[in-house]
């Protein structure tokens, strides 16, 4: 059967698909921005103290998301973890509030360190994520919701 | 308020369900999908967040625009997808 779903998109399903793209950050980027985004955000006074307390080892959390980010902004499938399952173990301690407050710091240091375009793109990106956590976290279809 | 859909797929079953919705795709920008179980179960995966959504008939799967997603099949199952303009549980609250 044939199938065209004129209200998707398809994806390069392999990095061999996605030539390097002034859009995109490279992966030497991506081994800048993320420790300095994150050296940021263990300042800050709203988000710092939960991420401070949820890592123990720092080098090797950013190393994963060098490769989480890499992933999904590459398509290189070098990271093999959750975040899902990573938030939901700190799900007591967050709120919308704080997801905002990060994304507020991830566009001012992506926008430091990256050309427009790709800072543009990882914001793009961010949000998405940053949505569907929020959507894991926070929110639960009730059975009786009806639509027409 | 209710949410009226602009396009709704066919239904598909385990058998017929496209590989374009089998494997990793988005919706286009602006475009919600809810993802309608008729019969049996799925999960409606996102990786690049590690979220699954455990879909029925009691409980719809929402799509969010230009997220990256796919259908994980259970076993026996009908399901449709309707898209919108709008996020249908936005409106309908």
């Amino acid at each position: 059967m044939h199938f065209k779903c004129i209200n998707c998109e398809s994806l390069p399903m392999r990095l061999n698909d996605v030539p390097e793209s002034p859009d995109l950050p490279t992966e030497a980027e991506l081994e800048q921005v993320i420790p300095a985004f994150y050296a940021r955000v263990r300042q800050d006074s709203m988000i710092g103290p939960l991420f401070n307390a949820a890592i123990d080892d720092w080098d090797h959390h950013l190393a994963r998301l060098v490769e989480f980010w890499s992933s999904v902004m590459l398509s290189s499938r070098r990271y093999k973890g959750n975040p899902m399952m990573a938030h939901l173990r700190h799900r007591t301690e967050m709120d919308p509030e704080m997801f905002g407050r990060w994304l507020q710091l991830w566009a001012e240091v992506t926008d430091a360190h990256l050309s427009a375009e790709a800072a543009a793109a990882m914001q793009e990106k961010a949000g998405m994520i940053a949505q569907s956590l929020q959507y894991g976290l926070f929110f639960r279809f009730s059975g009786n919701q009806e639509f027409a | 308020m209710t949410a009226t859909p602009y396009s709704t797929t066919a239904i598909f079953d385990e058998n017929s369900l496209p590989d374009a919705i089998r494997t990793a795709h988005t919706t286009k920008g602006g475009v919600w999908g809810l993802l309608r179980v008729l019969e049996g179960e799925v999960n409606l995966v996102f990786p690049d967040s590690g979220r699954k959504e455990h879909a029925t008939p009691q409980q719809p799967a929402l799509i969010p625009p230009q997220e990256r997603h796919h259908v994980e099949i259970l076993g026996p199952m009908r399901v449709q997808i309707e898209f919108y303009h709008e996020n249908p549980l936005l409106i309908h609250n």
